[in-house]
């Protein structure tokens, strides 16, 4: 960060607000804008109207290139230029610049969708030239880095399942997918879903949702050591836990790790109890817990109205 | 932490009385009844320290309950029965929790004097505790 740039901020937007703009900065580069075109939109959003020059002198950003990053920005429709000479530039309030953004987004993916049609269209006038019996099912591999790709791969797996999807985690491995569709997708699945997990006293957290039936405890002995997800007999997408704090899994169809998870899967399945009978435990615990206490209290009851009697008794035999 | 409560008063019939209780409402309540009863009364609210004054010092009668932290009556009736089993005779359990009819025959059967759900009249204690001195 430039001198300038740093009385800027401190100037305009104050110490206190550093931080925030830092994140608003990053959260901004999420959503598509490069970090000097993010720099210029909070800048005119914060200081109001300015000219092209006074954005590039007060961002040390070349003229050239101001000129761009304000060319891209009202392109997006986020930022617009007020007529005159010269002509100066403004900002769209925050909360429509990302509504703005979002359905740009939105828009452009339905276009991609439209046009993965015309594509495979197109594709299958191309006459082959891979040798259909060369090609070899069943020992795939494929490493998925972050949350997003992982996600693509899960809702494809559970929509074309056709026998069962099995599930086996502890609820904070699948702490990372809480906000997504993770949940609804499995709640969605019309295979049979079978779901083992440890069961925190607080409740599900990152599965919530799913119905109690379909999930049983996973103990001690097995909550930190792996978690996966299998299809039917023919696929699996196994979570690697590397330490970093994006999420990394490896996706197979190699029938042998299929079959041999699902072993896994079955034996650990087959010993655990259903969450729901955890539950009718600690259901009778409590009812137990809240009798013994009512006797106790019954019991103080019966001893105080002794003590208070023979109270009154010697009292009165005092006065008398 | 252990307290002995009346031990000003004399009488002939004055009983030395142990409770063990981890609630120390109840352990206060039955004290003051006991001592306006006129019997020496030693109260402690931890299971380890019960058994500990129990091998260290002679009562007339050890009122117990079942169910307390760390270490319960269960463990206390488990211990006299194996190092003092003379001394079982002494012992009234009263507890909130549900005991059956099969439990409460198993302990008259290792030598407990009573066994008693609360709540319970208060002459009922009493005459427990006194039914052991006579």
């Amino acid at each position: 960060m430039t001198m300038e740039e740093a009385l800027i901020e401190n100037l305009v937007l104050g110490n206190d607000h550093k931080e925030s703009l830092k994140k608003i900065n990053q959260n901004l580069i999420q959503y598509g804008l490069t970090p000097n075109q993010s720099k210029v939109y909070l800048y005119l959003t914060k200081t109001g109207e300015k000219t092209a020059s006074t954005i590039s002198k007060s961002l040390n950003i070349p003229r050239t290139e101001s000129y761009h990053l304000l060319n891209s920005l009202e392109q997006k429709g986020i930022i617009f230029s007020i007529f005159g000479k010269p002509t100066k530039f403004n900002s769209v309030p925050i909360q429509e610049a990302l509504t703005i953004i979002i359905d740009n987004e939105k828009n452009r993916i339905a276009d991609l969708e439209l046009k993965k049609e015309k594509i495979l269209t197109l594709w299958e006038t191309i006459p082959k030239h891979v040798d259909e019996s060369e090609k070899v099912d069943g020992n795939k591999f494929q490493i998925l880095q972050g949350r997003n790709s992982i996600l693509v791969k899960i809702e494809r797996m559970v929509k074309i399942s056709k026998k069962e999807v099995l599930v086996l985690g502890s609820d904070t491995n699948f702490i990372k997918f809480y906000h997504t569709e993770f949940v609804s997708l499995l709640k969605k699945t019309k295979s049979d879903l079978q779901v083992l997990t440890t069961y925190p006293k607080k409740g599900l957290f990152s599965l919530d949702g799913l119905p109690l039936s379909q999930i049983k405890k996973l103990d001690e002995s097995n909550r930190h050591n792996f978690s996966f997800i299998i299809k039917d007999d023919d696929e699996v997408i196994f979570f690697i836990n590397s330490g970093s704090a994006e999420l990394m899994a490896i996706w197979t169809d190699s029938k042998s790790f299929v079959s041999t998870l699902k072993s896994l899967f079955k034996l650990i399945w087959r010993k655990s109890p259903f969450v729901l009978e955890k539950d009718n435990k600690l259901t009778e615990n409590m009812s137990g817990d809240y009798k013994h206490r009512l006797r106790e209290i019954e019991q103080e009851k019966v001893i105080l109205d002794y003590l208070q009697q023979n109270l009154m008794v010697s009292k009165g035999e005092k006065n008398e | 932490m252990s307290k002995t409560l009346s031990k000003t008063k004399n009488q002939k019939s004055r009983l030395n009385i142990l409770i063990i209780d981890d609630n120390e409402q109840i352990t206060k309540l039955i004290s003051s009844f006991l001592d306006m009863s006129n019997h020496d009364c030693t109260v402690v609210n931890d299971g380890k320290e019960g058994l500990e004054l129990i091998k260290t010092n002679q009562f007339d009668s050890i009122i117990l309950d079942l169910a307390m932290p760390e270490f319960d009556g269960y463990e206390i009736i488990d211990a006299i029965q194996k190092e003092d089993p003379l001394q079982m005779h002494k012992i009234i359990i009263l507890t909130a929790s549900s005991i059956s009819i099969d439990i409460i025959q198993k302990f008259k059967n290792l030598g407990v004097s009573a066994c008693l759900q609360k709540p319970i009249d208060i002459d009922q204690l009493l005459s427990s505790i006194t039914d052991i001195a006579t």
